[in-house]
């Protein structure tokens, strides 16, 4: 049987994210709904699709109703990078319908929006704001035809025009069973989040015909550039990974000793748990990691969610940044959400080619979230860390243990089971000082050492020393003197 | 060249008023026709309202435009106004309001936006380019 089925063309939105979110793209002669309350951002979000797609050949139209002033509208679009005035004229036809819409005769409106259809032969069609068009013909007793007929009409009217349309719905009420839910084809749903004193915005596809666009609220920003979508991290099995793994490729953490202890380095695209309290060397150990990554010729990025990026790194780490041996995620803006860090690391990576990646750290990152995050943290967290296994590149994520000695806890989110390897650190009181210890604690599908080594941090990094084989109850943090030592062979397990 | 000057010169062989005039609505009606579909006819008519009062602190023949009410009596007041003027003077009255319209627009949305509206209407009207 011949396959008849009509291909449709997926459009690229040139808002990057989007067309992921979209599940693929935007259906070419589709019917959408831009919704959402006044600065979500659909006026901006509908220009920057319409500089992408227009051309000459496929101008767009842009018709203003009551709301904006197209003057203002004109203006303060203009600000973005996407704005071309090249196109304004050419590709662009800017429509005011505010005299059809202020006499709210709805006949009126569809009348002038089909001449102007039929002058230009637009490809793409926006209406902005389609909430003036139904706020107009209220209170009107000779209203010709009804909002449903209108918005049905239109539907018919841009589809059999082969145009891509939109309207731009100033406010809807989500739960308003409005005919215009049931006419479009596609239903994107712009918002701003609050909690505490953050504000996220935040879309969602609520509807889109034939395709499968990806379920859920996705964070976005506007920046001079527009829009940018952070789109989740596609879930992927633990078993679907699995296989491309050969754990025989190591990669050294820079420390050699620490690499003997792991049976010969970190295997290749595993992540990596460094747990450990403040300042026991932590972000240390991940520099070295990027350094000896470096050393081979490869690129690092990292991620830094300290107070003082800048100061805190150290100079051998400003100077693999400053050669672009190092690359740092910009993780300073408010309001981040995991996704969207995801997305700037995993482009980072597939742009720079990237093999080592550092989080420096859970902890630092979790207070950088918007508090809207922060519930869903743990599995935005294992949503990321599967997301960057699939990338290939080894990943080293510190994170901040409280120093308790009374339980053994290997990190503060329950994240231990995320990762492929773990590392603790610990504080110990040896003979009235502090010393540091560290074991390898987990090492997915590979021997490892099972010491407790004592080590210490000078100008060339991380130094590991022996095992305090003459004490016992290290993990306990005041360990004593055994009566009589006895040395313990270096053990393996797993 | 400015847009004042270049309204002038195309006048320059005028020596009747009303021969002025009537070109200054037929460029208007064209600036109307360009702009009005984009920013709207009341957009236009305040545009065109505000660039003849500004206009008439150094037109004062200006000011009865600006306060001419209604939108669609804009032109027939301007074309008044100038056909009782020396036909020089006409074309200086005209050409300043032009050029403050396409200055107020230029604040508005910026010289490249407004050039690309405006400059194929001079273009079309004046003898010399603009530029």
């Amino acid at each position: 049987m011949i396959n008849g089925k009509p291909i449709i063309r997926r459009l690229h939105t040139g808002v990057p994210g989007l067309d992921e979110v979209l599940g693929g793209g935007l259906p070419e002669f589709s019917f959408n709904l831009l919704a959402g309350p006044p600065g979500a951002g659909k006026t901006t979000l509908a220009h920057q699709m319409m500089f992408a797609l227009a051309t000459p050949e496929q101008p767009a139209i842009y018709f203003t109703v009551l709301g904006e002033p197209p003057l203002k509208m004109l203006r303060y679009q203009q600000q973005f990078d996407f704005f071309d005035d090249a196109k304004v004229h050419s590709s662009i036809h800017f429509i005011n319908l505010a005299e059809e819409t202020a006499s709210g005769d709805l006949d009126g409106v569809l009348q002038r929006i089909t001449d102007e259809v039929q002058a230009h032969a637009p490809a793409f069609v926006f209406v902005d704001s389609f909430r003036s068009v139904l706020l107009a013909s209220h209170g009107k007793t000779n209203v010709f035809v009804t909002v449903q007929q209108f918005v049905q009409q239109l539907g018919v009217l841009m589809t059999s025009w082969q145009a891509t349309s939109f309207l731009l719905g100033e406010y809807f009420s989500e739960d308003d069973p409005s005919p215009i839910f049931t006419v479009a084809d596609g239903l994107i749903w712009l918002r701003q989040a609050e909690q505490g004193n953050s504000v996220v915005r935040k879309m969602e596809i609520r509807k889109m015909r034939g395709q499968p666009s990806l379920p859920g609220l996705h964070t976005f920003r506007i920046d001079h550039a527009g829009l940018r979508v952070f789109a989740p991290p596609p879930a992927i099995s633990a078993a679907a990974r699995e296989p491309s793994r050969n754990i025989e490729q190591r990669v050294s953490t820079g420390i050699s000793t620490l690499d003997a202890m792991m049976d010969g380095g970190l295997p290749v695209g595993y992540s990596l748990l460094v747990a450990g309290p403040s300042g026991s060397g932590k972000s240390i150990l991940a520099g070295q990691f990027l350094a000896a990554g470096a050393a081979r010729g490869e690129v690092g990025i990292i991620a830094a969610f300290e107070q003082r990026p800048n100061h805190s790194r150290g100079p051998t780490m400003g100077k693999l940044i400053d050669e672009g041996q190092v690359h740092v995620i910009d993780t300073q803006s408010a309001t981040l959400s995991v996704d969207e860090v995801s997305t700037l690391l995993i482009a980072a990576i597939e742009r720079l080619h990237a093999t080592r990646v550092v989080l420096d750290s859970l902890s630092g990152f979790e207070l950088a979230l918007a508090p809207t995050f922060r519930a869903d943290f743990r599995e935005s967290l294992a949503r990321m860390v599967s997301a960057l296994g699939t990338t290939g590149a080894t990943v080293l994520l510190t994170s901040e243990l409280e120093d308790r000695y009374d339980t053994l806890r290997f990190s503060p989110y329950g994240t231990a089971f995320l990762t492929d390897a773990i590392i603790v650190q610990r504080y110990i009181e040896v003979d009235s000082r502090l010393q540091r210890v560290m074991a390898v604690v987990k090492l997915r599908a590979s021997n490892h050492s099972n010491e407790l080594r004592l080590f210490h941090i000078d100008a060339d990094g991380i130094q590991i020393d022996r095992m305090l084989v003459d004490h016992e109850g290290l993990l306990g943090g005041r360990p004593t003197r055994r009566p009589s030592p006895t040395a313990q062979p270096a053990g393996r397990n797993d | 060249m400015s847009v004042q000057a270049a309204f002038v010169r195309t006048m320059a062989k005028e020596s009747q008023s009303t021969a002025v005039a009537t070109a200054a609505v037929a460029v208007w009606q064209t600036v109307s026709g360009v702009m009005s579909p984009i920013i709207g006819n009341s957009g236009f008519a305040a545009l065109f309202k505000r660039s003849a009062y500004l206009a008439s602190s150094a037109c004062p023949d200006l000011a009865a435009v600006a306060e001419q009410a209604p939108a669609c009596a804009q032109f027939s007041a301007l074309h008044d106004v100038l056909a009782q003027l020396p036909s020089a003077a006409a074309a200086r009255a005209n050409g300043a309001l032009l050029q403050t319209f396409q200055e107020v627009l230029d604040t508005l949305i910026g010289a490249p936006l407004t050039g690309r509206l405006l400059q194929p209407i001079w273009d079309t009207h004046f003898v010399q380019d603009t530029k």
